[in-house]
């Protein structure tokens, strides 16, 4: 059963895919006010990724969720150097050397996530 | 187990807990002093978004003779599974809900109870129902995956076993409609979706808009916290993330991670002295 994944895109991300194909593929979320990069996740792939990320599930939606945040990034990083959302992206994040350090920094991460801003706290 | 219970040794609390203390006796009084002849109880485990505060509010419409009086928040406090929000944050996040007014706080009222969450859903739905009625509710609201983890069960299993019992749990009838059995009274009610047709947050069985609906995911709404994003205030109130970021501030992480856990089992564990009962012969 093929899943999915959303990637949300904030500011700085869509200035990043300004003028790529992808721009046509941004979605909009509860009324606009989240914009996102939906991805179908194959079956093999989906369970490759709940097997490397024990904290990973799926969720009521059939979206994979609570992966790390490093994957998250990565998982942009890769479709914006790609300009795809294809099969290729996961192809691509989950070779040895990078899924390494995807989970090398997932590590850390469950111990520390620094804290927001807030906006009212920005000068 | 029958007779007289007798608490050997109150836990003891700091803050936030201490407010949102109420033991049965407590919950009754309080309730009764805010004239409330039906209560409807919300089990929690999560810190609330908008969909967990139209089902209150919806779900609240059940009474008798007029609207459910008084909705009663009784979080689950204790050991949970890695990942789900930290217990102060769920108490505070729900008291935000009243405290700002989303839902007023003549009607609202967030109360904790000590225990690990088992995920044990129809199972477990039968001990919150006997530990809500205990506090003095009327009724219990049961929505999708209650005390569910994964997709171990049927999401709408504890609704089934309200509904119509599950014989091969040895329970032919709700647990309302057994001889000897409780008298809160279920409310199942289904999900809430943000609908962009509607353009409003709507009722599953209501919205027939299946095709373009998006549904509310507490792991989508976590992912996107862990994210630093603060999440738009249709699926949350601000209020309740600024509760969020406050407890992340102390914790260094805003959910529950090894450290958190191993904490609490220092604060939240009671050591009983050894005691000699006597044997009646």
């Amino acid at each position: 059963m093929p899943y999915k994944m959303a990637v949300i895109l904030d500011k700085a991300r869509l200035e990043r895919i300004k003028g790529t194909q992808l721009e046509g593929l941004v979605k909009d979320l509860y009324g606009g006010y989240l914009k996102v990069l939906e991805l179908d996740v194959p079956d093999d792939v989906a369970q490759r990724i709940l097997k490397e990320f024990p904290r990973a599930r799926i969720d009521a939606r059939g979206f994979i969720e609570e992966t790390p945040v490093v994957f998250k990034r990565e998982l942009f990083e890769v479709i914006a150097q790609l300009k795809s959302v294809g099969r290729e992206v996961f192809e691509e994040l989950l070779k040895p050397e990078r899924l390494g350090k995807i989970k090398e920094l997932a590590a850390k991460e469950e111990e520390y996530l620094p804290p927001p801003t807030l906006p009212e706290e920005r000068k | 187990m029958a007779g007289k219970v007798s608490v050997v040794n109150e836990p003891a609390f700091k803050d936030p807990y201490t407010r949102f203390w109420y033991p049965p006796a407590k919950a009754r009084e309080e309730i009764q002093r805010r004239g409330w002849r039906t209560v409807i109880a919300h089990q929690t485990r999560n810190v609330p978004h908008t969909g967990h505060e139209h089902l209150m509010k919806n779900a609240a419409y059940l009474g008798d003779i007029e609207p459910a009086h008084g909705i009663l928040v009784n979080a689950i406090i204790g050991a949970k599974r890695l990942g789900d929000f930290v217990d102060e944050a769920i108490l505070e996040g729900h008291e935000a809900v009243n405290k700002y007014g989303y839902i007023s706080p003549k009607r609202h009222i967030v109360t904790m109870t000590l225990w690990d969450m088992r995920y044990g859903n129809p199972l477990e739905s039968l001990l919150h129902g006997i530990i809500r009625q205990n506090i003095g509710c009327t009724h219990h609201m049961f929505g999708r995956d209650h005390a569910a983890v994964g997709d171990y069960y049927d999401p709408y299993a504890t609704q089934i076993l309200w509904e119509k019992g599950i014989p091969s749990f040895g329970l032919s009838a709700p647990p309302y409609d057994l001889d000897k059995g409780l008298k809160i009274r279920p409310v199942n009610i289904k999900e809430f979706w943000y609908c962009p047709k509607c353009g409003e947050i709507a009722y599953s069985d209501t919205c027939a808009h299946t095709d373009v609906a998006q549904r509310f995911s507490g792991s989508f709404i976590r992912g996107l916290i862990a994210e630093g994003i603060e999440p738009p205030p249709i699926i949350f109130r601000p209020e309740v993330y600024r509760v969020i970021v406050k407890w992340w501030r102390v914790y260094g992480y805003p959910f529950v991670n090894k450290k958190y856990l191993e904490l609490k089992e220092r604060e939240l564990e009671v050591d009983v002295p050894k005691m000699e009962i006597p044997i009646k012969g």
